[in-house]
This record gives C-alpha cells, structure tokens and sequence, in this order.
C-alpha cells in the first residue's frame, strides 16, 4: 500500500492491488486515511533553525593540520616495520623449513645432512689407497648429527684448536643473526666450507685432514649452540611484531580522531 | 551561488566558503534533525555536529548531490544521539518532548492562511512530531526524510546507507504505525484533519 502511495510498485502488482482495492472497502479506507497523513507530513511547516550554525576559524581548522601531518608518516612507519617483520620472519621460517633432524626447530639441523650423505661416498671412493682419511671421515661422519663424539679420535691439541675455532664460528655466526638479513646464507656459506673441507680431506693427507675436521666440526659445534644462537633472532621478531602493533594502533587512533 | 566553487574552496580549507554553504543548508538540515529528534535543544547539537564534521570530512566528498551529503552526516549524527539517549534513558525523549510539548515556537507560518487555520496546521504538526518520535529510530528517519523532505527512496537509499527494499518497508511499517498513532489519538484533532477509520 505504501509503495502504491508512492506509485513504485511494478505494473503487475499495481493492477493486482487496484482489482483488490475496488473490492475491499477496509483497504480502501486504510489507503485514503494513509494518503490523507502524508500529505499532513507534507505540508508540516519548516521550521526555523534557533541559531547560526556557522563555523568559528579557530574550532575548525586545528585537527585539520595536526592530524593531516601526523597520519602519513605513522601509516608509512607502520608499513615499513610490518615489512621488515613479514621478511624477518619469512627468512626465519624459511631457514628452519629443512629440518627435521632431532631438533626440527633449531637453524642449521639441516647442515649436518649434505656432510653426512656426501662425506662418505667421496670417503668409499678413497678409501683403498687413503685408508687414514678414511677412518677419520667416516668416524667422524658417525658422530656428526649426534653429540661430538669426533674429537676423540683425533689429538688433544687438535681438540683445543678445534674449540677455539668452534667458538670463533660460533660467534660470527650469532653476529651474522644479530643484523638479522642474511642468516641463511651465512649459514649456508658454512655448511658448503664444511662439505668442501670434508671432501678434500678425504683426498689429502692428515693435515688437511684435521683441517677438514675442524671445519665440520665448527659446524657440528653450530648445531649445538643453535639454541642460544636464535635468541637475538626471536626476540627482534618480537620487538618488531611489538612496534607493529603499537605503530598500528597509533595509526589507527589518529585516523579515527582525524574523522 | 556557485555551489561546486564554494565547496572546492572549502576543500582547500577555506572557512569562509565553507560558512556561505553552511548558510545555504542550514535550515534544511536543521529541519530533518528537529523531525528526527523531536525537540529544539537536540536538533541544534546534532546540527553543529553535523557541519563540523562535514568541514572536517569535505576531502571525501567526491561530487554528486552535496545536499544529500550534509542530510546524511546530519542523520548519522542524530542516529549517535539517539543512540546514546538510550544508554542514558534518564533524559528519555518523553521527558523533552514534555517541556515543549512537541511544539515549537519558531515555527514559520507556510502561507498567508488565517489564523485559525495556522493554528489547526499548528496543532496537527504537533500531533504528527509526537507519533513521529514514538517510532523506531530507523522507521522515523525514513519517514521523515520520505514525507516530511520529500526525498525519493533511492535518495534515502543513500543517505541511510540502506537498500530500496529496506526503505520500502521502513516507509510501509512507519506509515502504518504512525496511521495507527493518528487514528487513536485522533480526537484531539480538528474534524478536518481526522484520518479515516479513527471512529469518528
């Protein structure tokens, strides 16, 4: 009935509703009564507004300027940080994907596995003419997903030479962490030193053997100080996770006091 | 007035602009939010609130019927001050309307009728103000802004931010509440201005 008031019903339904109008007297009178108010609400005077309701200068352009300047910057500062975690994070996922070794979450589980699968073969290939290499190699390719078991097989100033080096490794490699870009591929520069020196050892003399252990010994070394290694990682990652959030709501605040 | 100039300038922040629309609209807009509200002291506040936040906002009007924007933000504002009446139901719209008895003071006489007809136009418009405020909120601003503006329901589509369907059936159910107000109470009205089916 309202929409017939107000002519928008379709053609169909207002030839419906007419036929049914010229037979109930109800409806008609409710459609005459409905027409008689709307024109009632039509004609009801204007009203006269109490006062001016012109702007003063100052009330209106003040949050115009300060928001204006302040929302750009806080937007921008939100979208680089959100960035810089997205790509923090990204790397972080990427570098642990590989594992699952004995400790799936820990960055360079997946070193030890080229060593071990590549060691041994070029160690087989040798091993009739190099029968030292051999043993050293292949020993030491035993113990290298484990503990260290390595180092007793080799000489007690080898085994200090091998901390040192170990702990000097272990350093660069938390520091390479702690600027945070290129965690992977320092530690994938590592493990390829570490394959390379395994495979020359194979084929050179005891030496260069040792050489060799020491090399893949750091990284084996790098596996059990992976833990306190991703320390700095984890907690950037959340500081930076922290600064979105804040920056974000900052943003969010200001746009909503800016409308 | 050079409507698209003014509120370009405006845009740019030019104040004075923005006071000449001010002055071109704000009785119109006054006027929906005193139907919407029901009373003087409320209709002004969400007027002022209204052009505040038009000025603040004018970068996002991007063309079209500026008129219509200005009813949308002022209806949008009565909508938060109806809103928060309720969460403090003690100053209710009874109590206001009470104080004024849905009368207004200022009102302009629309033509040079006699007396006693402004008064019965006078006295009917009161009456149609109280059965507006006693609908829903959603019901009474498309009623207002179909019968009393007089906009089309593709025009209250957009100010309500609602769909036709919406508003048809907003329009139907105010309508039939309000015939349902007029009729019980009609015989407070002159004979004339009785609806039918109101017993009389």
């Amino acid at each position: 009935m309202s929409a017939y008031l107000d002519k928008r019903l379709p053609a169909e339904e207002k030839d419906f509703f007419e036929r049914h109008l010229a037979l109930c007297a109800d409806c008609h009178a409710q459609l005459e009564s409905t027409r008689s108010m709307v024109a009632a609400l039509r004609a009801m005077p204007l009203v006269k507004a109490p006062r001016s309701f012109v702007l003063p200068r100052e009330m209106a352009k003040q949050p115009r300027r300060s928001f204006l300047t302040w929302y750009p910057a806080l937007r921008l500062a939100t979208v680089i940080a959100a960035m810089a975690f997205v790509v923090l994070f990204a790397s972080d996922l990427l570098i642990n994907q590989p594992g699952g070794g004995a400790t799936p979450q820990s960055l360079p589980a997946a070193a030890p596995a080229p060593v071990v699968m590549q060691a041994p073969e070029s160690a087989r290939q040798d091993a009739p003419t190099e029968e030292p290499a051999v043993s050293g190699a292949s020993n030491y390719d035993a113990a290298a997903p484990g503990t260290g078991a390595a180092p007793s097989e080799t000489s007690a100033p080898t085994a200090k030479a091998v901390v040192t080096e170990t702990m000097a490794i272990t350093e660069s490699t938390a520091m390479s962490m702690m600027t945070a870009t290129p965690a992977a591929t320092a530690v994938a520069d590592t493990t390829m030193r570490a394959q390379m020196t395994v495979e020359a050892t194979s084929e050179l003399s005891v030496p260069d053997q040792q050489a060799g252990l020491s090399a893949e010994q750091s990284t084996a070394a790098n596996l059990s100080e992976t833990p306190t290694a991703l320390e700095p990682l984890r907690v950037i990652e959340i500081a930076l996770l922290a600064l979105v959030i804040v920056l974000g709501a900052a943003t969010f605040i200001v746009r909503r006091r800016q409308a | 007035m050079d409507e698209p100039a003014l509120i370009h300038s405006a845009q740019k922040g030019d104040i004075d602009a923005f006071n000449r629309l001010v002055l071109a609209y704000q009785h119109q807009v006054y006027n929906l939010a005193y139907r919407i509200m029901g009373e003087e002291a409320s209709a002004a506040d969400a007027t002022q609130e209204a052009f505040i936040s038009a000025y603040n906002h004018l970068k996002s009007f991007r063309g079209g019927s500026f008129k219509s924007w200005l009813l949308r933000i002022v209806t949008n504002a009565c909508y938060d001050d109806l809103r928060k009446r309720k969460r403090r139901p003690a100053t209710s719209l009874e109590d206001l309307m009470s104080d004024d008895n849905g009368e207004n003071e200022f009102e302009i006489p629309s033509n040079a009728d006699g007396p006693e007809t402004i008064m019965q136009q006078h006295e009917m418009a009161a009456m149609l103000q109280r059965g507006i405020t006693t609908l829903p909120d959603d019901q009474r601003v498309v009623l207002v802004l179909s019968d009393v503006q007089g906009m089309s329901y593709e025009e209250i589509a957009e100010i309500t931010n609602s769909n036709l369907g919406t508003v048809k059936s907003r329009l139907s159910r105010a309508r039939g509440k309000l015939r349902e107000y007029l009729q019980s109470h009609g015989e407070l009205l002159p004979a004339q201005y009785r609806l039918e089916g109101d017993g009389m």
